[in-house]
């Protein structure tokens, strides 16, 4: 079990007329092949620019601005175009949260399927064919053969997200990025494809790197989780030093505000107040201190920066000792 | 007892499928296909169920925002399904909806004051001075500042833009809040703070809700009762502790064992088989009980007839005395536990 993904000190920003928006602020983690990690954050926390930083997807007027990130021993930043598309796909790919639009609506299921085969693998028609056929079937879609020749729009939501996973672990990938798959599923399909993501995690071994802003689906999912706000990771632990000993009021403030499942019909959830901050500041301070109940003076002055708080558990709070 | 504020009967929302040249029906999509429930003034009921169950559709029904193919909606007493149009208006004001997305429910032309205005103009309620004392009320009431009137939508967060929503729905001082995935669009941070501000604005003004939602957890939050949809009837409907926590139909079973839990050990240590399959269409659902080509108990009976619906009572003598009766299933206050299967039975 060797690390497979290393990302240091990311810093993407979008360059827009309205100013400098800085949207991941120097974030760095690092993946082994097998494991799990979830990111965690609200929307604008940077999770998903995150992510398509290290699929070198970022649109414009994004940019990767500086960072490393090191796949399979590979510094793959500074990769050319045609670099890039020999890795995407092949040794690092993605599962997007909308399966109906990142599937082609024009070509079929088994022509998108086939593709990146014969692309990446530089197989045959026939035998790309036979691999998509072995390939639906391991993500559980019956009758593979015809299924192939249908379009995307003839499959229900969390088929097209099976169709997706296949398409996304075709080149037998080492890293598998989760972009909220399961978000725009009902609850029952997203039990589903959940367990079909650990299922095949388990037999080929990849890492995933789990985006989502779900707390409670992450408790059964990662074994690591790094939770984001305003760009950077504020605290990072094991799944469970996350839910038992969180150390960054962020952290606390959400699994706080999850309804606990008790019976009280009058009782409150403890919100945090106030909402993000605006990204086209660059902090000076801690982002969290204008809705954090536990702020003192150092907290509108300087920056807090991650520091370990135990063994694998580090928080990015002045007050991380006092929690 | 006294008449609940709302009692549907048999409600039915049946939309036509239509094809070729002369768009000939050709069948129809039964989103809401016969159902019955009630809610009592004060209270707060959740209506639960994955997309396509129909659960929207009710929600549009009873406010007659969708008219109903057949079947009866009573609102204080008053059949509204067969009101005309002017009396409906006036029963309307008593009667407001919240959107699941507050990006797409507020005119972006419209200043956030002129928003919440608009029910008091068209219900032609109080004079312009009052109108106006009544926005700044309204929006300190769900926490936004006087100042908010002269801005635009796009100035708000998400959160705050559905505080707007629903300062406009309560403008008209209504009895009965429809409140249609209020949460779902909004950041977890956000989330419970509108989940908070729903819940003092019941205690505060007395209000019923209907709320519409498939985020299990909040639902068990905030309902007294819950109801439970599948493919357009309502499988199970009780209190909030009869549903969660003595579930009868194996599709509420099924949902909640599908919920995920914010507790990494629980998680572990807890064991399902997921749901296999997946949601049938409603242009052509599945004979007998709806839910049986997915139902792990499913027998010959349950493809040849849709199951009556039934109390917990019922269910437990029909499968004789080795079962246990629900505990406070009898309690006499209260609607009763119901559910529509062949072989609900409780558990010990």
């Amino acid at each position: 079990m060797g690390t497979v993904l290393e990302v240091r000190d990311l810093v993407t920003r979008f360059h827009t007329s309205q100013g400098v928006v800085h949207a991941v602020n120097g974030i760095s983690y690092s993946l082994d092949s097998g494991e799990s990690l979830a990111i965690v954050g609200e929307s604008g926390s940077g999770k998903t620019v995150a992510a398509l930083s290290l699929m070198g997807l970022v649109p414009p007027p994004g940019r990767v601005e500086s960072g490393e990130v090191i796949l399979g021993g590979r510094e793959i930043l500074g990769l050319s175009g045609k670099e890039w598309r020999n890795v995407r796909g092949s040794e690092i790919s993605m599962v997007f949260q909308d399966p109906m639009t990142s599937l082609n609506p024009v070509l079929t299921v088994g022509y998108q399927l086939t593709e990146g085969l014969r692309r990446h693998m530089g197989l045959s028609r026939s035998e790309a064919r036979t691999e998509a056929v072995r390939l639906v079937d391991l993500v559980g879609i019956p009758n593979g053969v015809q299924r192939l020749a249908s379009y995307p729009h003839e499959f229900s939501g969390g088929q097209r997200q099976r169709v997706m996973i296949a398409m996304a672990l075709a080149c037998k990938p080492a890293v598998l990025i989760a972009d909220e798959p399961t978000t725009a599923l009902d609850v029952t399909i997203q039990d589903q494809i959940v367990r079909l993501m650990k299922e095949l995690q388990a037999e080929l071994g990849m890492g995933i790197v789990w985006i989502t802003h779900d707390l409670a689906l992450v408790a059964g999912l990662a074994d690591r989780v790094a939770v984001m706000y305003a760009g950077s990771i504020v605290e990072e632990a094991t799944v469970a030093d996350l839910y038992r000993r969180a150390r960054h009021p962020y952290t606390l403030g959400l699994l706080n505000s999850l309804p606990d499942g008790d019976h009280a019909v009058s009782s409150r959830l403890e919100a945090i107040e106030g909402r993000p901050p605006d990204l086209r500041e660059r902090f000076a301070r801690c982002p969290f201190v204008d809705r954090c109940s536990h702020a003192i003076e150092r907290c509108s002055t300087e920056k807090p920066v991650l520091e370990s708080v135990g063994e694998k558990h580090t928080s990015a709070c002045w007050r991380r000792e006092d929690l | 007892m006294t008449e609940p504020l709302v009692r549907v009967r048999d409600l039915r929302v049946h939309f036509p499928v239509r094809r070729g040249l002369l768009r000939r029906q050709v069948g129809s999509v039964r989103a809401v296909d016969g159902i019955a429930f009630e809610i009592r003034e004060g209270e707060t009921l959740g209506l639960v169920g994955e997309s396509g169950c129909g659960k929207s559709t009710t929600g549009r029904a009873l406010l007659q925002l969708q008219p109903a193919t057949s079947g009866a909606v009573t609102f204080q007493g008053e059949n509204i399904t067969e009101m005309k149009a002017s009396g409906l208006r006036t029963t309307r004001r008593h009667m407001q909806m919240i959107f699941q997305d507050p990006y797409a429910s507020l005119n972006p032309r419209h200043t956030v004051g002129r928003i919440i205005r608009e029910p008091l103009d068209i219900h032609s309620i109080g004079t312009a001075t009052d109108r106006a004392t009544r926005v700044t009320e309204l929006l300190a009431l769900v926490g936004l500042d006087a100042n908010h009137a002269d801005r635009y939508p796009h100035e708000f967060s998400g959160g705050q833009r559905q505080r707007v929503g629903i300062a406009r729905a309560l403008a008209t001082s209504p009895r009965l809040i429809v409140a249609d995935e209020p949460i779902s669009a909004l950041d977890v941070s956000i989330q419970a703070q509108i989940v908070n501000l729903l819940s003092d604005l019941k205690q505060e003004l007395g209000l019923t809700y209907l709320v519409i939602a498939h985020d299990l957890s909040m639902v068990r939050h905030i309902s007294d009762r819950v109801a439970v949809m599948y493919l357009g009837r309502i499988v199970e409907i009780g209190s909030k502790a009869d549903v969660f926590d003595r579930p009868l139909h194996p599709y509420t079973r099924a949902l909640l064992a599908a919920m995920p839990i914010a507790d990494p050990e629980r998680e572990a240590a807890r064991a399902h088989t997921p749901l296999e399959g997946d949601v049938p269409s409603p242009a052509d659902p599945p004979s007998g009980c709806h839910f049986h080509p997915r139902c792990p108990l499913a027998t010959e009976v349950c493809r040849r007839e849709y199951p009556a619906v039934g109390t917990v009572e019922a269910a437990v003598d029909s499968v004789g005395p080795a079962v246990d009766k629900a505990p406070g299933a009898t309690a006499a206050s209260g609607p009763p536990h119901l559910v529509a299967c062949h072989h609900a039975v409780w558990e010990r």
